[in-house]
């Protein structure tokens, strides 16, 4: 450990970028795998709006469904991801933000 | 804080990077799309041969969606530049890192220097708001699974496509304006807006969406714990804690824990900013 961080610690003054890591919770990562997954799924699934069968193409207004659903992916893994801060923070967790 | 000493060598690596991604955008992309035409060169019977010199016949992403769909599997079989991006590419991963993610991929090098522009108090983190490499995994397992509930999505989103229209208009190619008048101008906008520009690092896209950066950072991952393989590794002895590195991480990869930092190898793409930033030379690029 450097000398610098050894004064930080003594003096009570966390370095700033270790204080502002959040708690984590069990279970969380799980959430957000399922999010994600699921959102992709239904990506999948609007594709088949498109009349040509492929929705591949990016030219029709049809691409825009999975392109929401895959956008909505990113924000149902944000959704999952919030458990972390409304949770309990693991034992893991908090050994190691115990400061 | 950053030395001096650092911030040179941090914008020197910069600037090789960029060259890099040059060297990215002559290789895959039209009008020039040098190794497709090598491709074609050796291999004429192949898609390749075919005469369509763009990112399309190189494309790094929909092969890996055929792996999951047997009913495309001779099509792999017959052309070998198909490889690139499920043997090649990875193996490289597992060797070395995501080096062509972090060193050659234009379509995550675009958003994040162009990012560079936006004062950091109008972007958003996204570590501290997803759990990345979760959401990362499941977008990448429900790409390989979405062909059983439909057709492969894998071009409803692509931003490599959006890359190559981007790079023909500087071209000439006036065509790429037609693209941009489509729907398809959503998966762009978002791709270089919220999650490039807007985004801390302003690789968004590649942490979350982008299916190739999943199956490289998989390798990689796999890989970080094999003694002869290289990978960003972090001295925590040397490590000040100034959290350089943790700023200047494009792929928001570097984690500060009590010891010092560590390394997300599931996320890190070796672009070597960290490496280059730190200014008590904490960290390295090497064997454990």
């Amino acid at each position: 450990m450097t000398v610098e961080r050894k004064a930080a610690m003594t003096s009570g003054q966390e370095a700033p970028m270790i204080a502002k890591r959040p708690s984590r919770v069990p279970g969380g990562s799980a959430a957000t795998f399922a999010c994600a997954l699921a959102a992709t799924g239904v990506a999948g699934l609007l594709s088949r709006v498109c009349p040509a069968g492929c929705a591949t193409c990016s030219t029709c207004a049809v691409s825009v469904l999975p392109t929401a659903a895959l956008v909505g992916s990113v924000g149902l893994a944000a959704v999952g991801s919030r458990l972390r801060r409304h949770g309990k923070p693991s034992p893991d967790a908090s050994r190691k933000h115990a400061r | 804080m950053s030395s001096p000493r650092s911030s040179a060598r941090l914008t020197r690596n910069r600037l090789a990077r960029v060259g890099f991604f040059f060297i990215g955008v002559v290789m895959f992309y039209a009008p020039f799309a040098l190794l497709v035409r090598l491709a074609g060169w050796l291999w004429p019977s192949s898609l390749a041969g075919t005469g369509i010199s763009d990112v399309h016949t190189a494309c790094v992403r929909m092969p890996l969606g055929w792996l999951t769909q047997p009913w495309m599997w001779p099509t792999l079989s017959d052309n070998p530049i198909s490889w690139l991006p499920i043997v090649v590419l990875p193996g490289i991963a597992l060797v070395a890192g995501p080096l062509f993610c972090g060193w050659m991929c234009p379509a995550g090098a675009f958003p994040e220097f162009l990012g560079r522009l936006v004062p950091d108090r109008f972007k958003f983190d996204l570590r501290t708001s997803v759990r990345i490499r979760p959401s990362r995994y499941g977008f990448f397992a429900g790409f390989l699974l979405a062909p059983f509930v439909s057709s492969s999505i894998c071009c409803s989103f692509c931003n490599f496509t959006h890359m190559q229209n981007i790079v023909s208009l500087f071209a000439g190619d006036l065509s790429g304006f037609a693209f941009l008048s489509s729907m398809g101008m959503l998966a762009a906008a978002v791709w270089i807006v919220p999650l490039g520009i807007l985004t801390k690092g302003g690789r968004g896209w590649c942490l979350t969406l982008c299916p190739a950066g999943a199956a490289m950072g998989l390798a990689s991952g796999l890989g970080q714990r094999l003694p002869w393989f290289a990978r960003v590794r972090a001295n925590s002895d040397a490590c000040t804690s100034c959290g350089t590195c943790v700023r200047e991480c494009p792929m928001r990869a570097v984690e500060p824990v009590e010891e010092g930092v560590v390394i997300d190898q599931h996320l890190c793409t070796s672009c070597m900013d960290c490496v280059a930033g730190c200014p008590s030379d904490a960290l390295r690029y090497g064997r454990p």
